[in-house]
């Protein structure tokens, strides 16, 4: 029997799916600011998503830091960094223009992770942003992000798109297993699998590799439900 | 997107600059044109040429006769560099594993490509096993160039045009060989029938 091997790979879940028809609806309104909106509960790949796509093609992608809280400034100059802008102006203003000529320029989707973290007033600068250079901004948080966005009128007015990510399912685990390890997972152990997640992608990911670690251990590559068993509450206990 | 100095290129800069002005995506051919300073029609036509090769290449649209809204430049295919380097820069610190999820690329490529990033002195290597992380210390829009990649890459494009060569002249051998074949079977037709006449 021959070792289980663990092949790194990006699976397109349902909610990776969802995630490009929601760009494709984006690019049909280009020409005029709107704004995307992806939520959900943490470790269902929302954030890793973006990247992958951001990775794909020509998009920003910014993370939110806490410490830009009290100044717009360092928000404004780490995303003219992004846009490929060498050197951002000193001030709120210069920067702000330069932002908008650069994407006015090279109009291409900008991933905000994180923006809840930081004070309402950034939304505002958000949808100044995306007005003016005709951009579309995606913002990436969790569940509260929702609720957030919909508080100001004219931001939810422009709210094109809006994508929850829901729980990982049996299929995808599935899916993830096989690509992942190269054998397929049973239908009882992958409802096992899953069923232990929580629909938590990161907790899938992480059982996964456990269960090719207690498999390899074995001597074998078959997986049952009482290997998923072990190796999934090994892994909640953190070994 | 056309080279430094076309035409195209100087066409799409006056396009570019228009909209920074205006702060709109629409404009006409008029807009162009004067920008230009072209004053005489025969001249007017290669920038009517270009704006039609826009709006075929999905860069601009014509909204009506006259009017056309810019795009945005035709997206290039991301290689596995492209890629690879833009993950780093989303997450600052990857992983080997990480990338080859992302790009799909092997793992060798993806070492080689990270310790050229080393050298360059634009990540940094944290610890000394093979599933260590790296570390974005220097960052940059674009990604540093690789001049050993170009060499190469040179040199692969030489040969192929040597190999090229070479199939086309034995190509060309063949052919002359086959039709003198030909020609030979047929003279021996030609004899067999005078024969039987």
């Amino acid at each position: 029997m021959s070792k289980l091997q663990v092949t790194p790979t990006f699976v397109n879940t349902k909610n990776v799916r969802n995630f490009q028809v929601m760009m494709d609806a984006l690019a049909l309104g280009a020409g005029e600011g709107r704004l995307g909106l992806v939520y959900g509960r943490a470790g269902r790949g929302k954030t890793r998503t973006a990247q992958w796509y951001h990775a794909h093609n020509d998009c920003v992608f910014l993370r939110m830091a806490t410490v830009w809280r009290t100044s717009e400034l360092y928000f404004l100059q780490a995303l003219c960094k992004e846009c490929g802008i060498a050197a951002p102006a000193g001030r709120k203003g210069p920067a702000f223009a330069q932002v908008v000529d650069e994407l006015l320029t090279r109009p291409r989707p900008i991933f905000l992770d994180e923006i809840e973290k930081l004070p309402k007033f950034f939304l505002d600068l958000v949808r100044d942003i995306s007005d003016l250079s005709t951009a579309p901004v995606i913002l990436i948080g969790e569940d509260e992000l929702h609720s957030y966005m919909q508080q100001n009128r004219r931001v939810w007015s422009r709210t094109y798109q809006q994508l929850h990510f829901q729980p990982i399912e049996v299929a995808d685990a599935m899916v993830y297993f096989k690509e992942i390890a190269g054998v397929q997972l049973p239908v009882d152990a992958a409802k096992l699998l899953h069923q232990n997640s929580g629909g938590d992608f990161r907790i899938i990911r992480r059982d996964t590799l456990s269960i090719i670690h207690y498999a390899n251990a074995k001597g074998t590559d078959q997986i049952t439900v009482d290997l998923v068993q072990l190796a999934t509450k090994s892994g909640l206990t953190g070994r | 997107m056309g080279y430094e100095g076309s035409f195209t290129n100087t066409v799409r800069h006056h396009v570019l600059a228009h909209i920074r002005e205006t702060g709109s995506r629409e404009f006409t051919p008029k807009n162009i044109v004067d920008r230009l300073d072209i004053i005489r029609e025969k001249e007017k036509k290669p920038v009517y040429e270009r704006l039609c090769e826009f709006v075929r290449r999905g860069e601009a649209r014509r909204i009506e006769t006259g009017r056309y809204e810019y795009i945005g430049g035709p997206q290039r295919q991301a290689t596995k560099r492209d890629v690879i380097w833009r993950f780093i820069r989303a997450r600052r610190t990857v992983t080997v594993a990480d990338l080859q999820e992302v790009s799909g690329a092997s793992k060798d490529y993806i070492r080689k490509y990270l310790r050229l990033l080393v050298r360059r002195e634009v990540l940094r290597k944290n610890g000394k096993s093979k599933d260590c992380s790296w570390t974005l210390v220097k960052d940059a829009f674009r990604p540093p160039a690789d001049r050993e990649d170009a060499a190469y890459q040179k040199r692969m494009r030489k040969q192929r045009r040597l190999k090229k060569r070479e199939a086309e002249s034995a190509l060309d051998a063949a052919e002359i060989s086959a039709s003198s074949m030909l020609a030979a079977i047929e003279r021996a037709r030609t004899a067999l029938k005078e024969l039987e006449v």
